[in-house]
C-alpha cells in the first residue's frame, strides 16, 4: 500500500522565514493535470486525474477541448480550484486562460490577452489570485520574452521590474503566496539559460548560484511552500541526458533524487505543495507512449506506477497539487 | 516499394498488389511485395573510390538554423531568438544551447552554414534529391550506381512516407526510385520503435514453418510457368526478382535481426532515446552494420505536429524546440555518432543531416519562425569528412555571407564521399546538374 500525504480539505498558509507552509488536516488524493494528445493527435488538451493513496488513478475530467485549439502548460493552484493554461487556436497567437475546477468554466480575465503576440506558460499562486506568464514582444514590456504579472481579483496586469530588454525571461513558477518567483534567463551572457529567483515584494534577485551550472537549466518548478525548487539541467547530458534536479532553498544545496532519473530525457518537473512528490515527463522504453508522466515519491525514493494515466500518444506538461474535496 | 509495418505498398509497372500476390498461387504471409530486384547485376563500372555507407537524416518540416547549428547570440532581438549559444568541442564554434550533446561532438562533424535555394514550400525535394523537380532520392541513385552485394536491402527509409490515405502526400513522398523506376524505391520501415509496429510482421507468421516456406520457394519454378502466360513486360521480370528478394529477406535470420532493435540492450536503446527518432537512428546503425548501403531516417511523418515546422501558430510553438525536437535530435544523433565510433563504423559511414530549408531570421508574432530557404544549415560527418564549419551566414542568418552552397553541390559532396566520382562518372550528372562537390568536404 502506498501511503501518500497528510493534507486538508482546507488549508492555512503560514509564512515562515520566507516559506509558506501548508497545514493539512485530512487526506486528499493528488490531482494531476496533463496536456495530452491521446484524443486529438493534432491538438493536445488538458486532462485531470486523481491519484489516491493506494496509487489508483481515476480520470477527473478535463478542460473541454475546442476544435483546432491546442491547450498545454497547465498550472494548478495549490488549493486545487484553478488551472491556468496556454491555449493556441489555429492562426492565432497563444493566449493564457484560467479554468475554474469548481465551476467548470473559464474565469474572465479582462486585459490579460490584449497583446498581439504570443503569451504562454502561466504560473499560478496557491489560491489562484496571481498569475505570471511569459509574453513575446508585448508592447508594454521591454522586448523579446518577458514576464507579466496578472492580479486575478483586481483584473489587472503589471509588468515586472526584472524584465530586461536584451534578455529573455521565461518559464515562471510561483510559490503559493505568489511572492517568490523563479524563472529562466537567457541572453546577453556567454552562459546558456540559467535560473533566477526574485522576491516580488522586495524586488531582490537571487541568482541561485548553487543551483545553476555552466550548462542549461530550464523548467523551474517551486513547491507551494516555496522551499523546494525542481528544475531540468543538462549538466549530465553526455551520460544521462537532461535530468531532474531538486534544490533545497533552506540548505541551499541539491537534494538527492536517486531513483528518479533515467539515461533518457526527463522534462517538465512539478512538485506537490509540500515538495514530497515530483511529477515529470520522461521517455522510457517501458512507457505507454514516447512521452509519459512519471511520479516520484521523494520520501521513499521510488517511482509510483500510474496505471491508466499515460497513453500511447504524448502526455506532457504535468501539474500537481491536492484535489479539492468532493 | 516494400513496406514493413503496414501493407499498403504500391506496385511497379501497373501491377496491383493483389495481382502480384496471386501470381502462381503464392501468398507470402504478412509481407507486402513490390519492385525490388536483386541489386547485384552489373550496372557499369564502379568508381575506384572505396564505397561508403550513408545514414541520411531528414528533419522534415525545416529545422531552424538559429536554434540548431547557427545561433546568432549577438543579433537583434527579433533575430536572436529565445535561446542562447554554447561553446563546442570545436574551438571558436558555437551551437544553440539546445544541442549540448552534439556540441561535445563538434570536433567530429562538419556544419555547412550557407546552404541556399529558393523554394520555401514543403514540396521542395531539393535537399533529398539534389534539386527541385527531381524525383530520384540520393539513396536510389547510390543503389543504382553502386549495387549492393549483400542480401540486405540496399536502401531503407525509416519513417513514414505519407500518402497512406490519412495524410497529405508531398512531392518528397513521391520521390523515390525516380528515373530508375520502382526497383530502386527504398524499403520503408514505418516505425522502428517496436511500440507501434509488430516487427513480427517482418518474420514468418506463427504456424508458418520455414520448410513450408522453402517449398514455396520451389514454387518459383511454377511461377515462372505462370508468368509466361502473362504479358511479357519488364515489370513481370521484376516481379520474379521481387519474389526472390522477398524470400531472401524472409528466410535470412541475419536480415530479420538487423531490423530488430529489440536485440540491443535497453541501456543502448535508452542512450539513443526511447522515441521514434532515437530508435530510428539505432535501427539505421544496425542496418548499416549488417550491410545496407543507404538508410534514410525521416523525422516522424506529420509535419503539423511532430516535425520541425515550428511556426508558433496552431500548435505549441517555439517551446517544441526545447521540449521535443532538439532534445530528441540531440540525443539520437549524438548517440549515433558515438555508437558508430565505438563500433569502428564511423570512418566508413557518411552521416548527413538536413531539412528542406531553414527558418526566418525574424521571429513572428507567435514567437516562432516561418520558412526560409535562402540560408540554412546542414551537417556532414563520418566517412573521413573533416570537422569544422563550411560557409557562413550573415549577421541575421538571412543569406550566405560566404561560400553559398546549393543543394546540387551538397548532393554532389554526398555522392563523392560515398565513392561515386562525380566528375568522371557521367551517370550521376543528371542528379547534380553542373555542380561540383564542396572542396573542403569532398576529400
Amino acid at each position: 500500500m502506498v501511503r501518500f500525504w497528510c493534507c486538508a480539505s482546507s488549508c492555512v498558509w503560514l509564512s515562515l522565514a520566507g516559506f509558506v507552509a501548508p497545514v493539512w488536516a485530512e487526506s486528499r488524493p493528488l490531482l494531476v493535470a496533463v496536456s495530452s494528445y491521446r484524443n486529438r493527435p493534432m491538438h493536445p488538451e488538458i486532462l485531470f486525474f486523481k491519484v489516491d493513496s493506494g496509487g489508483a488513478v481515476q480520470p477527473a475530467g478535463g478542460i473541454p477541448a475546442v476544435p483546432k485549439r491546442s491547450d498545454h502548460h497547465p498550472a494548478l493552484s495549490a488549493d486545487g480550484r484553478f488551472c491556468a493554461f496556454a491555449s493556441e487556436a489555429e492562426g492565432q497567437p497563444c493566449v493564457v486562460l484560467l479554468w475554474s475546477l469548481l465551476e467548470k468554466k473559464l474565469v474572465d480575465l479582462p486585459g490579460l490577452n490584449d497583446s498581439p503576440n504570443a503569451q504562454a506558460a502561466p504560473a499560478i499562486s496557491a489560491t489562484g489570485d496571481v498569475l505570471v506568464l511569459e509574453a513575446w514582444a508585448k508592447p508594454s514590456l521591454p522586448g523579446r520574452w518577458d514576464l507579466l504579472r496578472y492580479d486575478v481579483p483586481a483584473k489587472k496586469s503589471s509588468p515586472l521590474a526584472l524584465n530586461q530588454t536584451r534578455r529573455d525571461e521565461r518559464g515562471a513558477t510561483l510559490s503559493g503566496d505568489g511572492q517568490t518567483l523563479v524563472f529562466t534567463v537567457a541572453g546577453d551572457s556567454p552562459r546558456p539559460t540559467d535560473l533566477a529567483l526574485v522576491n516580488l515584494s522586495s524586488g531582490e534577485i537571487d541568482p541561485l548560484a548553487e543551483a545553476n551550472s555552466p550548462d542549461v537549466e530550464t523548467d523551474p518548478a517551486l513547491s507551494a511552500n516555496g522551499r523546494w525548487l525542481a528544475f531540468i539541467s543538462d549538466r549530465n547530458a553526455k551520460e544521462t541526458g537532461p535530468d531532474v534536479f531538486l534544490f533545497d532553498r533552506t540548505s541551499r544545496s541539491l537534494a538527492d533524487l536517486s531513483g528518479l532519473n533515467s539515461i533518457g530525457n526527463e522534462q517538465a518537473p512539478c512538485l506537490s505543495p509540500d515538495g514530497r512528490y515530483i511529477a515529470f515527463v520522461t521517455e522510457r522504453l517501458d512507457g505507454a507512449g514516447e512521452r509519459d508522466i512519471a511520479l516520484f515519491d521523494r520520501e521513499r525514493g521510488v517511482l509510483i506506477p500510474l496505471p491508466g494515466l499515460n497513453s500511447p500518444l504524448d502526455d506532457m506538461d504535468p501539474a500537481l497539487t491536492l484535489a479539492i474535496g468532493e | 516499394m516494400l513496406e514493413l509495418g503496414t501493407f499498403s505498398g504500391r506496385t511497379c509497372s501497373g501491377w496491383t498488389r493483389r495481382q502480384m500476390l496471386t501470381v502462381g498461387a503464392l501468398n507470402l504471409a504478412g509481407v507486402s511485395l513490390a519492385a525490388r530486384p536483386l541489386a547485384s547485376r552489373a550496372v557499369g563500372a564502379e568508381s575506384s573510390r572505396s564505397p561508403k555507407n550513408c545514414i541520411f537524416i531528414y528533419l522534415s518540416g525545416g529545422p531552424s538554423h538559429f536554434e540548431t547549428f547557427d545561433p546568432k547570440p549577438n543579433a537583434l532581438d527579433y533575430v536572436r531568438g529565445p535561446y542562447g549559444a554554447i561553446s563546442t568541442s570545436q574551438p571558436g564554434v558555437q551551437y544553440c544551447e539546445l544541442l549540448p550533446r552534439i556540441a561535445r561532438l563538434a570536433d567530429k562533424i562538419a556544419v555547412v552554414r550557407s546552404l541556399t535555394h529558393a523554394n520555401a514550400g514543403h514540396d521542395s525535394t531539393a535537399m533529398a534529391t539534389g534539386f527541385d523537380q527531381n524525383k530520384t532520392l540520393i539513396g536510389s541513385v547510390v543503389g543504382k550506381l553502386q549495387p549492393s552485394q549483400t542480401t540486405m536491402p540496399p536502401f531503407v527509409n525509416i519513417g513514414s512516407r505519407r500518402g497512406d490515405g490519412t495524410r497529405e502526400q508531398t512531392p518528397l513522398d513521391i520521390a523515390g526510385g525516380g528515373s530508375f523506376g520502382a526497383p530502386y524505391e527504398p524499403l520503408v520501415v514505418r516505425d522502428p520503435t517496436g511500440k507501434k509496429v509488430d516487427l513480427g510482421d517482418f518474420s514468418l507468421q506463427p504456424g508458418f514453418a520455414a520448410d513450408r516456406f522453402g517449398r514455396r520457394n520451389e514454387l518459383l519454378a511454377a511461377v515462372d510457368g505462370a508468368r509466361k502466360t502473362l504479358d511479357a513486360t519488364a515489370g513481370v521480370a521484376q516481379v520474379d526478382e521481387n519474389y526472390r528478394r522477398a524470400i531472401d529477406l524472409l528466410t535470412s535470420a541475419r536480415v530479420r535481426e538487423a531490423f530488430d532493435v529489440g536485440r540491443e540492450s535497453d541501456a543502448l536503446r535508452m542512450r539513443y532515446g526511447a522515441n521514434f527518432f532515437g530508435q530510428s537512428c539505432l535501427m539505421a546503425r544496425r542496418l548499416i552494420e549488417a550491410g545496407t548501403r543507404f538508410v534514410q531516417v525521416k523525422w516522424y511523418d506529420c509535419i503539423a505536429f511532430d516535425a520541425w515546422d515550428v511556426h508558433g501558430a496552431e500548435l505549441p510553438g517555439m517551446s517544441r524546440m526545447e521540449q521535443q525536437l532538439c532534445p530528441r535530435f540531440d540525443q539520437g544523433f549524438s548517440a549515433l555518432v558515438e555508437d558508430l565510433i565505438d563500433r569502428g563504423l564511423y570512418d566508413s559511414t557518411l552521416l548527413v543531416v538536413c531539412g528542406e530549408f531553414g527558418r526566418t531570421p525574424q521571429i513572428n508574432k507567435f514567437g516562432a519562425r516561418d520558412h526560409w530557404p535562402y540560408c540554412f544549415s546542414g551537417v556532414l560527418a563520418g566517412a573521413g569528412v573533416p570537422a569544422g564549419i563550411v560557409g557562413s551566414s550573415d549577421t541575421k542568418g538571412a543569406y550566405p555571407s560566404s561560400r553559398g552552397v546549393r543543394p546540387e553541390e551538397f548532393a554532389a559532396t554526398i555522392y563523392q564521399r560515398l565513392g561515386i566520382d562525380v566528375i568522371n562518372d557521367l551517370r550521376v550528372r543528371p542528379f547534380i546538374k553542373d555542380a561540383t562537390p564542396i572542396p573542403e568536404l569532398a576529400g
